[in-house]
């Protein structure tokens, strides 16, 4: 097993959206989600954003900025598995594991996955997102992450 | 790969600027160019369009580079 990191970079959320900022796409052996950070970068203090973290039902044609896993630990191979970032296009349907809100001005996620409690996922198709929900007007700049095993 | 368009949003207060999406269609990429400019006004938002290079998953340890966004026009800005 070796550790890779999916990064969004910074990206500036839209207002009253629901989009996604990473969509990882394993290979055909599983992936275990070990960590997922957040942080929120607004101007001043409004409404949360929620940001759901969720398996995709229907995929459909999602389409985004395409990003490499980056290693962890530079001895380990390059990681199979491929993901989306700042998605333009959504998946057709999803089924939500877990929200939570956060503040945009200097709110922090810096772990969301507790120690037993991490998301796997299976492979060979099946995929792992996590999107945001943005009120009216609210539209902070934005960091976020998936730490997997592979 | 046919031409994609960058939307960058880029803060008075901030040094580089940060990624909105790469869209497929440029309405949809001045839409929500447009809309962030309504929220952000004093922000510099701009439209740029490229072409995206996916970097093959390497197997072999040598490479692991991102996927590329080269611009082949002229950034557009949204006023």
């Amino acid at each position: 097993m070796a550790l890779y990191v999916v990064s969004t970079g910074k990206v500036t959320l839209t207002a009253a959206a629901t989009k996604s900022l990473i969509l990882l796409n394993p290979p055909a052996q599983e992936v275990t989600l070990r960590k997922i950070t957040i942080s929120l970068d607004g101007s001043s203090a409004a409404a949360g954003v929620q940001f759901d973290l969720y398996r995709v039902s229907t995929l459909g044609t999602p389409a985004g900025t395409t990003a490499t896993p980056a290693l962890t630990d530079e001895r380990d191979v390059a990681s199979q598995s491929s993901a989306l970032t700042a998605l333009t296009t959504e998946p057709t349907a999803v089924t939500v594991i877990d929200s939570v809100y956060l503040q945009p001005l200097g709110g922090l996620l810096p772990d969301w996955q507790p120690f037993g409690a991490e998301p796997m996922i299976k492979g060979g198709g099946n995929r792992l997102g996590l999107r945001y929900v943005t009120p009216a007007s609210v539209s902070p700049d934005c960091l976020a992450s998936f730490w997997f095993d592979e | 790969m046919g031409t994609r368009y960058r939307v960058q949003c880029l803060r008075p207060d901030h040094r580089t600027p940060s990624l909105v999406g790469d869209y497929d269609d440029v309405e949809a990429a001045r839409s929500d160019a447009q809309a962030i400019k309504t929220i952000r006004p004093a922000d510099q938002v701009t439209i740029t369009p490229g072409v995206e290079h996916k970097e093959e998953i390497a197997q072999d340890l040598t490479l692991l580079a991102p996927a590329r966004f080269e611009p082949t026009g002229d950034s557009e800005e949204i006023g």
